[in-house]
């Protein structure tokens, strides 16, 4: 990161053209694992949104004292120290969607983009440009687990939050739920397909 | 393959930028010489061909299982089943009067046709719209592979399917096994299987019942017809409890002799060994199916049926069905004949290709032994072992590689 | 004197500032929840009680008022049936008690798979508007297939009679073993009886279903059988010599 970037530069860019799931490939298997529907993608986004700011700007702020011999275990204990937070208050504040999300939640200590972000980007700025940076490699996170969430709950249960949107064989209506996208390897379909569409947008442009 | 490289008369159809009419036109006719690209790069023969062969060596297949569409909705019907209220019947009552159990054999020809045609017209369509579509934007010619595709998945089909599915299945092993990897070629997975392999996991409770299998209302399991049809859902009704059933047994059993020919309920193309046999036969002739692959499917199943035969639990079914049984059972003829064969997703080097069979052939019966929810084994087994296929190769040239670089004492 | 962060002693300062920083994050969120979770499990108390008393009318908002008034808990030691002085017997650990070796003792027979049993446990008298005794609803936890079943009986005044029955913690296969907390399940229970003429611990899950008119017979759930098997040998210890038989005599004998 020799070369300033723009702020807007630093929201935008991971959520599109460097997204961290379908450009570096990271964070795919909580992806997989939570994407069967959109609630619990929410509440997942929440989570790592949290802990990946929250992370971001407390490492940025205590770069200038960490050791680099301990660098990566000073992180870990910063992320991990959140994310027992987060799974304590989310176990309060609605313990059926943490039984559903079980182990994800505490699974976020390693997800590599909590971790890259802070060992490539938090290291080095100071604490402002690190809560941005984190904020878009939330929202791009975020982006790619509630598409594929919208798009599986809504082939493979014909609704979306829990809402019925198209009426299914079961309930009465016309539509046959598509039991594959309940499974988790559909996720990995819909996640090319994404990476597919992003790559030909940023060839066109070039 | 090196041949002259001054443009034939038909080679302008393939000029990028033809039209859809020119795309048809080069369908039918045949060009100068043979293709440049990949696809057959180890042969000398072109695709068209090639898919013209396969399509007759089929020919067995696809007309027994138009009689035995008809034939088995006779059987069912004598058993108490009856004629369902939907557009096929219509179609048929109004060309060739009421189907029932005593109609000749024209009329179960006939009514065969009407359920199968649509389930193939189907497919060829929509693989056909798919392949117009990617040659198009790629600016390529059309291929004649999309016939054998829609062929062979409209074999693995129940008769009873919906049209719908169909188009689902094959949109899907068109589009993302082969268009999206770069179309004809290209394919890492056998398209038709992928096709299958999703409409088996999406919708499993729509071709996974036995009603789906007969062309008639309300078919319930008759008691002749209750051994061992598409991959033996139904086998659980076989006993071959007690040692004293051994592979040889099944020669001289009625019921597998009946499955061996193809008199059984089953999907539409696989119900008939023989059929597939004699198609397969001819296709090994042609060398175009690779011995090789056959054999290492064949030999795989037969060691690991025999293995768990000896070693399985008594208590289930597929794990004591001695390997007569296993081969006239559900695709695996099908699979092993036609889609294992496959030229452009199996391995190319020779001991790799046996290598490919042998998992195709092992993976096939642990499949079915040790997952009765999911009987389909050789539709999984075939994709599991395309996927490792070039990992055979490579591994086969580095031990040539090294055995070479031995025998000239350079190692 | 400048800070070397990278130097021996400036790592050491560096992780133990940073680990402290983290655990006082942590235990500050723990303890700020703490008072939540307390009310929470209070709640689930109040509400598992209820349910297993089959008190009627029973709805989100008006448990704690009913439970206020009708129930009485207690903690009571199970070999005098003697009822022991605790400040809130509300949040008794009784999970903790079972397990320490102060506070508990080693079963000889121990056909519940639990080891150890609290010498002091926690009953609710639930008493009906005019103060007499209405139910009796006693805790039982025992192994199922995989995990241990925790629950609550009720039982009518006579003490034999089973007014209701819920597991409120399980860890059984879920769609196969989980028919412990299934409603129309549980509702087989009531009217059954756990003591046989002879009073002995009678109570069994009758695989295939049990006849009807059979007054010890629960129906078993196919499949299941290892966690029925489970619940069977709970309520069979529980009801038995180490568990709540002394308690029960001495309470029939005082005439309630």
């Amino acid at each position: 990161m020799s070369a300033r970037i723009s702020t807007r530069e630093l929201v935008i860019s991971p959520i599109f053209a460097n997204n961290p799931v379908a450009m570096q490939v990271l964070g795919v298997c909580s992806a997989l694992a939570v994407s069967n529907s959109m609630q619990t993608a929410l509440v997942m986004t929440l989570a790592v949104t949290f802990v990946l700011v929250c992370s971001n700007f407390f490492i940025s702020l205590i770069r200038q004292f960490i050791p680099n011999s301990v660098r990566i275990i000073a992180q870990m204990t910063v992320i991990a120290s959140l994310v027992i937070v987060v799974d304590m208050v989310l176990q309060d504040l609605a313990p059926d969607l943490s039984k559903q999300l079980s182990v994800f939640v505490s699974l976020i200590i390693t997800n590599c983009i909590v971790m890259g972000r802070a060992e490539a980007f938090a290291m080095k700025e100071p604490p402002l440009l690190s809560v941005m940076d984190a904020i878009g490699n939330a929202a791009g996170y975020g982006f790619i687990l509630l598409s594929v969430a919208f798009v599986r709950e809504l082939l493979g249960a014909g609704s979306l939050f829990g809402h019925e949107i198209i009426q299914t064989v079961a309930n009465g209506g016309w539509y046959l739920p598509n039991e594959m996208f309940k499974l988790p390897p559909s996720a990995f379909f819909l996640i090319g397909a994404i990476i597919w569409v992003v790559n030909i947008a940023r060839r066109k442009r070039k | 393959m090196s041949k002259s490289n001054k443009p034939g008369l038909q080679d302008a159809y393939y000029a990028p930028g033809s039209t859809i009419k020119d795309f048809f036109r080069s369908l039918f006719i045949g060009h100068g010489g043979s293709t440049q690209d990949t696809v057959h790069v180890r042969d000398a023969i072109d695709v068209k061909r090639t898919m013209t062969i396969v399509g007759m060596c089929l020919l067995p297949v696809i007309l027994f299982a138009i009689y035995n569409i008809g034939l088995q909705a006779q059987l069912a019907l004598a058993g108490g089943a009856k004629l369902p209220d939907t557009w096929h019947q219509a179609i048929y009552s109004t060309l060739f009067g009421e189907f029932s159990a005593d109609t000749g054999f024209a009329g179960k020809v006939f009514y065969g046709l009407v359920y199968y045609a649509p389930i193939y017209l189907a497919a060829l369509v929509t693989t056909l719209f798919w392949e117009v579509v990617f040659a198009k934007v790629r600016k390529q010619d059309l291929h004649e592979g999309f016939f054998v595709t829609a062929l062979l998945f409209s074999l693995c089909m129940p008769a009873n399917i919906a049209l719908w599915l169909v188009v689902m299945g094959i949109s899907f092993g068109v589009v993302v096994a082969k268009e999206l990897f770069g179309g004809m070629g290209y394919n890492f997975l056998n398209p038709a299987l992928a096709g299958l392999a999703f409409i088996y996991f999406a919708y499993p409770t729509e071709v996974s019942t036995v009603q789906q299998l007969v062309a008639v209302d309300g078919y319930t399991s008759a008691t002749t017809l209750d051994i061992a049809s598409k991959t033996g859902r139904i086998a659980q009704q076989l006993s071959f409890a007690g040692a004293d059933y051994s592979w040889f047994s099944a020669f001289s059993d009625p019921k597998w002799w009946d499955a061996f020919l193809g008199f059984e309920v089953g999907a539409v193309g696989e119900t008939s060994t023989l059929a597939i046999l004699i198609g397969g036969g001819l296709l090994l002739l042609t060398r175009l199916a690779d011995w090789r692959i056959v054999a290492g499917v064949l030999l795989g199943m037969i060691l690991t049926a025999i293995a768990f035969n000896v070693f399985g639990d008594a208590k289930n079914v597929y794990s004591s069905m001695p390997w007569t049984w296993h081969l006239v059972t559900g695709g695996f003829a099908l699979g092993m004949m036609f889609m294992a064969t496959d030229p452009v997703t199996t391995a190319y080097t020779r001991p790799g290709k046996i290598i490919f069979g042998l998992m195709v052939g092992a993976m096939a019966v642990v499949i079915r032994v040790a997952n009765v929810k999911m009987p389909e084994g050789i539709m999984l087994a075939i994709l599991f072992a395309n996927l490792w296929a070039p990992l055979l190769d490579s591994l086969v040239a580095r031990f040539n590689i090294k055995r070479r670089l031995k025998r000239n004492g350079i190692q | 004197m400048a800070f070397n962060k990278d130097s021996i002693a400036g790592t050491m300062v560096f992780t133990i500032v940073l680990c402290l920083v983290c655990s006082f994050m942590i235990t500050g969120t723990a303890d700020v929840l703490k008072e939540r979770k307390l009310t929470k499990k209070r709640d689930e108390l109040m509400r598992n009680v209820l349910v297993a008393a089959n008190i009627e009318g029973v709805t989100n908002d008006n448990f704690r008022d009913i439970f206020k008034a009708k129930v009485q808990p207690m903690l009571v030691n199970l070999e005098t049936g003697e009822p022991v002085a605790v400040d809130n017997v509300l949040d008794y650990d009784a999970n903790m008690a079972a397990i320490n070796p102060e506070t508990s003792s080693k079963i000889s027979k121990d056909i519940a798979k639990i080891k150890t049993r609290a010498n002091n446990v926690r009953i609710f008298k639930v008493n009906d508007d005019q103060g007499q005794l209405q139910a009796l609803v006693l805790p039982v936890y025992g192994k199922g297939l995989w995990s241990i079943i925790y629950g609550f009986i009720g039982m009518e005044k006579d003490l034999n009679t089973v007014q209701g029955i819920v597991f409120y913690e399980h860890g059984e296969t879920p769609g196969i073993g989980d028919f412990v907390n299934h409603e129309e399940w549980r509702m087989t229970w009531h009217g059954k009886q756990i003591y046989n003429s002879n009073g002995d611990v009678a109570l069994k899950i009758v695989k295939g279903g049990a006849k009807p008119g059979d007054l010890n017979g629960v129906d078993g759930v196919s499949g299941a059988t290892r966690t029925g098997a489970g619940v069977e040998k709970l309520i069979q210890f529980w009801f038995g010599k180490e568990g709540y038989e002394p308690l029960l005599e001495k309470l029939k004998a005082a005439g309630v």
